[in-house]
């Protein structure tokens, strides 16, 4: 029997629901036959009592001689498949069990390759209830924030990487800023030291100081939008995302969108401790809903909210904030870079310090880059400035005791 | 050279194609560089000579004339290196001229080849004004690209020297210390520092060759390029910075780079053409340099500088 890699997770792209195949099973796979009759591995397993169907998501996204590539673009699991596990997929575009496609011998040999495609959602248990609401909640995006790589479920890091292409709520063209962010991080790459595979971070040549050595990173891709939903729905996918991605000790960085992604996140916060927000923008005449300080302190969690003028000093943010230790901070892109061309504007210096005196008096427990309008003639520039920002806020929440 | 693919295009400050006359030594002469196969992030910086030039038309022409030989040819796409050999063969027309190259370009690969053509005539210094150290490292022997073209000037054996202004930002490590011979003046540094303040960095043992990407400004004042980055010059202190350095230090040679007329409607190219006025205002400074530095400077060769090969195709 030819035995031939027929799963290559480590191919695996940016992907909610990737795991690690564990070695035995990865021993045992095999390439199944045109009738799946034939080259299939032992195993032992019993087959499952019900029928499988193909998910209506999968899509084929290339192919070779050998092997395929499916995805499932509502889960944003990818997995690469030999020709032959390919080709038993076909006998599922019906609903059927195991057992109707394959011999009882070849049946229980085959059941490490189904019960992957059925952790993968290429194959969907067709007897069960269909959900009271079908939530598809997140999409692979077409780069990671700084090559870092994408969030592995049960794998927790320091920071998650989420975007929210989220543009309805104000005049903002944004839906494409989280992937202009993400094409302009490329330039600042995430990285492991040879030795000891820990995170090397980065140096600030502004403030003459290592960042983020030993910060893990990972991209959880975007939060699905279906435009035309209701807000409510948004809301609800939005919680459902950070939920999946940012639980436990993970700081969120959400790329926006328009600001009011700022109230989305906010409201949709897996771990509601206790929080205050800071809003560095120079738009002070904001009165959208769901971008207006009034609905943000809504929220159940938020106790104070602070706008901050780029402008402004680092003394006194500590009182504007009520004493609140955690902070959420957001940062408005758009007005960010409008102050910094302005006639007695701050420097990209002042922001930064402005950004690590928060961070040295607070934990910041969460971050975003809202507002960035691909319609402004600097949206490049608010993208490259948006990197810098984001790397410098997580720093202030990583490399507070350093400090 | 001047086959009947020559174009003759309006120059820099409506300078003139210096060949037939008989300029006085040591004048400023323009050369084009239009490429931007270097630039690893977009195409455009190909069109910098040509709105440089334009952008100059609307500027009061600077106190001391200079000339501008046209663009050097790059319409039949060579590879890399063979665009690269012709810059350097026009660095040495320019020189067997008796002038001094001021290279408009295209991407900022483009400066290894007047460095070295420059260098193998005189040691010299090179003054290197980026919002990037342009150090990476390269893969293949053979790539010349915009990132890590310092990294192979530095190579060059008549290089006696390297003074980096306005590395910023966040990158991958500290690209504050290149190695020897090497200052690296941040630009946060920069910006509390006179302009004569930064002139006394740069020390008067060795002529300097000026390497300007326009990066080095704050992407507020010539946000037209591929790489910007916040927290740069202003124009002004550099202008300062320029004029200090043509009237104090020896200059063989200067180019100016990665101007993208594509990312904004001229505003960088003005910069660019203003800079360029800086420096040829203060030009006649260079002759009493020239006499009194030809003592201190090594002579590398006493040889007269090549002339170029025929057939190099400068429009």
């Amino acid at each position: 029997m030819r035995v031939v890699p027929a799963i290559d997770e480590t191919k695996a792209l940016p992907a909610s629901e990737v795991r690690p195949v564990a070695p035995d099973r990865a021993a045992l796979v095999g390439s199944i036959g045109p009738t799946g009759r034939d080259d299939v591995a032992t195993c032992g397993e019993q087959p499952l009592g019900f029928r499988m169907v193909l998910s209506d998501e999968i899509v084929l996204e290339s192919r070779d001689d050998t092997h395929v590539v499916i995805a499932n673009l509502a889960r944003g699991t990818r997995v690469r498949v030999s020709q032959g596990i390919y080709r038993f997929m076909h006998a599922f575009r019906r609903p059927r069990r195991v057992d109707e496609v394959l011999s009882s011998h070849d049946t229980s040999r085959a059941m490490p390759h189904v019960r992957m495609l059925l952790d993968k959602n290429l194959l969907e248990n067709a007897d069960a209830p269909p959900p009271a609401t079908h939530v598809k909640v997140r999409t692979a995006a077409a780069y990671r924030f700084c090559n870092a790589p994408a969030l592995v479920s049960g794998q927790p890091t320091d920071f998650v990487v989420l975007g929210i292409p989220y543009d309805l709520t104000a005049d903002t063209d944004g839906r494409l800023a989280p992937n202009l962010i993400r094409q302009k991080s490329l330039n600042y790459p995430y990285q492991l030291r040879f030795d000891d595979a820990v995170p090397r971070g980065w140096f600030d040549a502004d403030r003459a100081t290592n960042i983020l050595s030993g910060a893990t990173i990972a991209d959880a891709g975007d939060v699905y939008v279906d435009h035309g939903e209701t807000k409510a729905q948004f809301h609800e996918r939005v919680a459902i995302a950070l939920a999946q991605s940012c639980g436990g000790r993970s700081v969120p960085l959400i790329l926006g969108g328009d600001r009011s992604v700022t109230y989305a996140t906010l409201a949709g916060l897996p771990n509601r401790r206790e929080l205050a927000v800071v809003q560095l923008t120079a738009d002070t005449t904001n009165s959208a809903v769901d971008t207006a300080e009034e609905r943000l302190r809504e929220i159940e969690h938020v106790r104070h909210v602070a706008i901050l003028d780029p402008c402004s000093k680092a003394a006194g943010i500590t009182d504007a904030l009520g004493g609140a230790n955690n902070v959420y901070l957001s940062i408005d892109l758009a007005s960010s870079v409008r102050a910094l061309g302005a006639e007695e504007g701050p420097s990209i210096q002042n922001l930064k310090s402005l950004i690590t005196s928060i961070g040295a008096a607070h934990a910041i427990i969460g971050i975003d880059l809202v507002g960035l309008d691909m319609r402004d003639q600097a949206y490049a520039l608010a993208g490259i400035t948006g990197c810098q920002l984001a790397l410098t806020a997580m720093s202030a929440a990583h490399d507070r005791g350093a400090a | 050279m001047m086959g009947d693919n020559t174009r003759h295009l309006t120059g820099l400050f409506r300078w003139t194609d210096p060949r037939g006359m008989a300029p006085e030594a040591g004048g400023l002469c323009v050369l084009g560089a239009p490429t931007d196969h270097g630039n690893v992030v977009l195409r455009g910086a190909a069109q910098g000579p040509a709105a440089i030039r334009h952008a100059s038309g609307a500027l009061d022409p600077p106190r001391n004339s200079g000339w501008d030989i046209g663009d050097i040819d790059r319409s039949d796409s060579p590879d890399p290196q063979p665009y690269m050999d012709r810059i350097g063969d026009a660095t040495r027309l320019v020189r067997g001229l008796g002038l001094v190259p001021l290279l408009l370009g295209g991407d900022h690969s483009i400066t290894y080849a007047p460095v070295s053509a420059l260098s193998a005539e005189r040691d010299l210094r090179v003054i290197w004004l980026d919002a990037h150290t342009d150090f990476s490292p390269w893969s293949e022997q053979s790539h010349h690209n915009h990132k890590q073209v310092l990294r192979r000037i530095s190579t060059l054996p008549g290089v006696g020297g390297i003074v980096q202004i306005g590395y910023r930002g966040i990158t991958i490590g500290d690209e504050r210390r290149l190695g020897d011979g090497t200052r690296v003046v941040t630009s946060a540094s920069a910006r509390l520092m006179s302009g004569e303040d930064l002139v006394a960095i740069v020390p008067d043992d060795l002529p300097c060759y000026i390497s300007i990407d326009i990066d080095v400004i704050d992407p507020v004042h010539a946000p037209g390029t591929s790489t910007p980055v916040p927290g740069g010059l202003s124009p002004e202190a550099l202008a300062a910075f320029l004029r200090l350095l043509v009237r104090h230090r020896e200059v063989v040679g200067i180019d100016l780079t990665e101007v993208n007329p594509i990312l904004d409607s001229g505003t960088t190219a003005t910069v660019a053409a203003g800079l360029v006025a800086a420096v040829a205002d203060h030009w006649d400074h260079q002759k009493s340099l020239l006499i009194g530095c030809a003592a201190r400077t090594r002579i590398r060769s006493d040889e007269p500088a090549p002339l170029p090969s025929p057939g190099i195709a400068i429009d």
